[in-house]
């Protein structure tokens, strides 16, 4: 009650502020009046009376003011008044105010969108109750110190033994053919075990979780929905909870629909979700994600030695667990592992270019402060305190980051476009970008912290002025003060060290994707068309019935203007996750430990080595010769070669896999970097169609730009069999792109970023460079009138700017060396230390710096004497 | 520990919403009751009475009303409101512990 009085005088204070003004002056000439009235009845005359009352009052234009100070809205007039003034001063110099807003609009924007990203992904990326407590759980390969898939049997035995879980499922990445509604389609899910969303918590928006019943073989047959499919295909209609789906073949029951905000980060994204059921494939099996919730209180380490502690237990136990380890690792930490050098380097850039920026306002703020320094003076002689001064300069730089914050914001936007684009897909990193009280908080400081870093000390230099001297001087000193221009200095070689920090990254980030980009992948890029599509053993039961599909369709894609060969395999480059099986070399005694001789292998028909472009390098490749009855074959690559038979001939020895038939080799072929370019090419061994046919992918080489074939081959494979989906249909060119999607859009970030500073450096030093020139015009003319040489004057102009830049090179080298380290992970075939980048990237800023200050060095050798003399 | 200046700024609060309890006043008439009050003794600063009229106003103690006077011109005229009445109490009250306890020492010392 009291508070709303409160409130509405003050409103009423600032609002009405000349009626309330009118009513004060009011009263207190009431007051006089009466006073007056007193006087005149004790006896003085009309005048006498008057003059009295007014010497016992006091002064009534103070005492107004002392009652207006009662209001506390003077902070508040005062702020309007010096925001109106210094936006006059603004608007006065436009060429000075956009260039600071977009300056300043460069450091807020880069900031704000890192600020973004960061809570993002810290708040908003496990969408579970307490997230702290949730851990992947790897199986480890102890001599080799690798993270591994885990099985079901090690998982029942941790399961079983610990008590620092309190709850723990694995899933598995499951792919199945949707028919029955509209086109067949093949979507991607996740199959997951017995207390896996009671481990997360999340219940789902329509239906229910599976039952432990349900979690059993035969009941199996049930699944849940994302939403996002759910809406896509099954029109968002909740009666479709107990109706049937065909999955590959087979009728799904559905339990439920999972919210839209329900994701579960895993390296893909899920459209529904299926029951694992128990099958005993023993402790030698790897094949599973594993996660648990830990108990409240237990911490990572704790789990960690618990879980060590069975495993070490188990090794003894069971042969097949000797050997393995176990690994707890916090699902927060793992999935900023993933971007989090990525994001750190953005942060890094978006720092650097935040304080450049605010550099070179701040050096423009000054620069004009000492120009302002007799209107300062005026003002301070006409008795504005010192820190009413400071006050009005710091309203001013304020005013212009709140400017520069407004462009700002779109910068951030567009800036967070490119980084959701950059980041992968199934991390859903757009949906968890939001606007939040925090965040605007965050803008908020930022844009007040950075007018008050930029205008602070401007300002106080600015209100340090000597009235006599300024007042004296005119405004034009024979030379600068000392003092100021060093300030100046000072500003600029921080804003080049800086920028040689930056541009050093870029160089690095650069140079890397380069070498990425010439890496030799092992097969060509150009002209290869690849799409997904399986036949279906429910309806292909047998070798036979796929045989026939495949020559089929061979022969009429094979046909088509501008194709020139087609190939199928159970694997292509870049089309998805591979895993190696254990494999065996005639004449090596089997490994004891079956992870040491692996090899990924693959079914390919006879064109396959052809129409992906991978060399042969000795024997044959496949032919239709090679068939069912004729003898077993395989073809290996050099890897193989190099890793399981070293120094031996391949050609006819014999491999198996597992325990399946002896194969003989009757060829080697070149290495492939099926995981893209950043991966080493692994050990394969090759298996042809015609003994086991089995395809998951068709490629496709092309004469003419592969578009056009596109519509062509969905013709001919929906004639074919309209029930079969395609999925990924993309050039290789296409995949490769994805594939290096991240360090492609950090480099052009980064780039970004460092041109942005080099341009801002560059223009702070000009711009100094022109200032000093500019306040020295009056000694220099005298120098030049004393017979100075026009040449030994701009090259003392370059010389002091020779001298910045130098200073502010050699202090950029050496932070650059220190902070490349950051990048450690994030560059291929370059080391943070590439000599050439080192060089170079101060090289070419120093001469970029140099070129900036010759334009002012130019203007300081034509200063005519006689002009600038003449103006005494 | 409330500086000199803030006892001396208190009191005169506590003056003028004394001398308004009754009924309500403008600032001449506060002026005048307080000196009539005190047998002339206590005669206000003309100068800081407005300052401080408008404070309390401010901080909502009192509220302000334009009327007229019995010779019929307006005047600003300031009444106690609810929340003032309960401040005035609480001002009572530390104003008479405060001047027992000044007497206290001034007794025993």
């Amino acid at each position: 009650m009291r508070l709303l009085r409160v409130f509405r005088q003050r409103a009423r204070s600032l609002f009405r502020g000349a009626k309330v003004d009118a009513e004060l002056e009011n009263e207190l000439q009431y007051h006089l009046e009466q006073l007056t009235r007193e006087n005149i009845a004790q006896g003085m005359d009309a005048g006498e009376a008057r003059l009295a009352a007014r010497r016992a009052l006091g002064g009534v234009a103070q005492l107004e003011e002392q009652c207006r100070d009662q209001r506390r809205v003077s902070w508040l007039t005062d702020m309007g008044k010096e925001v109106k003034y210094a936006w006059r001063m603004l608007a006065k110099s436009p060429g000075f105010t956009s260039l600071a807003v977009v300056t300043l609009a460069f450091g807020v924007g880069a900031t704000l969108a890192v600020y973004t990203l960061a809570e993002s992904l810290l708040l908003r990326s496990l969408p579970y109750a307490s997230p702290q407590r949730l851990a992947a759980i790897y199986s480890v390969h102890v001599r080799r110190g690798s993270l591994e898939s885990i099985g079901q049997e090690d998982f029942r035995d941790w399961q079983a033994a610990n008590t620092v879980f309190e709850r723990m499922a694995f899933t598995e990445w499951d792919q199945m053919t949707l028919t029955g509604h509209g086109d067949a389609e093949r979507i991607t899910g996740t199959a997951v075990s017995e207390g896996f969303f009671e481990m997360l918590g999340v219940p789902p928006l329509v239906g229910r979780w599976f039952t432990p019943q349900e979690q059993k073989p035969g009941a199996d047959h049930v699944v849940l929905l994302s939403y996002g499919f759910w809406v896509r295909r099954l029109g968002g209609r909740p009666d479709v909870v107990g109706s049937t789906v065909f999955l590959s073949g087979s009728a799904y029951r559905i339990t439920g629909v999972m919210p839209a905000s329900f994701r579960f980060n895993e390296g893909h994204l899920s459209e529904y979700w299926t029951p694992i059921s128990y099958v005993n494939y023993g402790h030698q099996n790897h094949q599973y994600a594993g996660y648990g919730r830990l108990r409240p209180g237990i911490t990572i380490e704790a789990a960690q030695s618990q879980m060590s502690e069975i495993a070490r237990r188990m090794e003894q136990q069971f042969p097949d667990c000797a050997g393995w380890g176990v690994r707890v690792v916090s699902l927060r930490s793992e999935l900023l592992s993933e971007i989090g050098p990525a994001l750190l380097v953005f942060a890094g850039a978006a720092l650097i270019v935040l304080l450049v920026a605010c550099g070179n306002v701040a050096s423009l703020l000054l620069a004009r402060g000492i120009g302002r320094s007799k209107e300062i003076a005026v003002r301070m002689a006409l008795g504005a305190g010192r820190r009413r001064v400071v006050r009005l300069l710091l309203t001013e730089s304020v005013l212009l980051s709140c400017l520069g914050a407004v462009a700002g914001v779109v910068l951030a936007w567009w800036l967070l476009r490119l980084a959701i684009g950059a980041a992968p897909d199934w991390m859903q990193l757009g949906a968890m970008v939001s606007l939040s009280p925090s965040l605007a908080a965050f803008a908020i400081i930022l844009t007040l912290g950075t007018g008050i870093l930029t205008g602070l000390w401007p300002a106080l230099r600015g209100s340090r002025a000597n009235l006599q001297n300024d007042l004296k001087e005119s405004g034009v000193s024979l030379v600068a003060g000392r003092r100021q221009v060093r300030s100046l200095n000072s500003l600029v070689v921080m804003e080049i060290a800086l920028a040689v920090v930056l541009l050093t990254f870029a160089g690095l980030l650069t140079k890397s994707f380069a070498q990425l980009m010439r890496a030799d992948l092992g097969y060509r890029t150009d002209r290869l068309l690849t799409f997904r599509m399986s036949l279906p053993s429910s309806r292909y039961k047998d070798d036979q019935a796929r045989l026939q599909f495949w020559d089929k369709l061979q022969s009429q894609l094979g046909a088509l203007p501008g194709v020139v060969s087609v190939a199928a395999a159970d694997g292509v480059p870049l089309g998805g996750t591979y895993s190696a099986g254990p494999i065996e070399v005639e004449g090596h005694a089997a490994a004891r430990d079956w992870t040491d001789a692996t090899a990924r292998g693959s079914i390919v028909t006879a064109d396959y080595f052809r129409t992906i472009g991978i060399p042969l390098r000795t024997g044959r490749a496949f032919t239709s010769d090679d068939t069912a009855e004729s003898e077993p074959v395989t073809i290996v690559n050099e890897t193989f070669v190099r890793k399981l038979m070293p120094g031996e001939s391949p050609l006819g020895k014999h491999v198996r896999e597992g325990h399946e038939n002896w194969r003989r080799i009757v060829g080697v072929i070149g290495d492939a970097r099926y995981s893209g370019p950043a991966e080493e090419a692994e050990a394969e061994v090759y298996f042809p169609f015609t003994q086991s046919a089995w395809f998951q992918f068709v490629a496709l080489r092309t004469a003419i730009p592969e578009e056009r074939v596109l519509g062509a081959v969905r013709n001919i494979v929906r004639k074919l069999d309209p029930a079969l989906p395609i999925s990924q249909m993309q050039t290789m060119r296409q995949s490769v792109d994805l594939a290096t999607q991240m360090p492609r859009s950090l480099m052009a970030l980064v780039t970004g970023l460092a041109l942005v500073t080099l341009g801002m450096s560059t223009l702070g030093l000009g711009g100094v460079m022109a200032y000093t020139v500019s306040r020295r015009k009056r000694e220099l003319g005298l120098r030049i009138a004393l017979g100075a040489r026009r040449g030994d004057i701009s090259r003392a102009v370059i010389r002091s700017a020779g001298l910045l830049i130098v200073a502010g090179l050699a202090i950029g080298v050496l932070c650059a060396l220190a902070a490349a380290r950051v990048l450690e992970s994030l560059l291929y075939g370059v080391r943070p230390h590439d000599p050439l980048v080192i060089v170079a990237a101060p090289v070419v800023l120093g001469a970029i710096a140099l070129l900036a200050c010759l334009a002012p060095a130019q203007g300081a050798a034509s200063v005519d004497p006689m002009t600038v003399l003449r103006q005494e | 520990m409330p500086k000199p200046s803030d006892l001396l700024q208190g009191t005169l609060d506590l003056l003028i919403l004394k001398a308004i309890n009754h009924e309500p006043l403008h600032g001449w008439g506060i002026a005048k009751r307080i000196q009539l009050l005190s047998d002339d003794v206590l005669s206000v600063q003309q100068g800081s009475l407005y300052p401080a009229l408008h404070r309390l106003e401010q901080q909502g103690w009192i509220a302000a009303e334009w009327k007229e006077t019995e010779l019929g011109r307006p005047a600003k005229f300031y009444a106690l409101t609810r929340e003032g009445r309960r401040q005035l109490e609480r001002e009572l009250q530390i104003w008479s512990r405060l001047s027992l306890a000044v007497q206290h020492v001034l007794q025993r010392a």
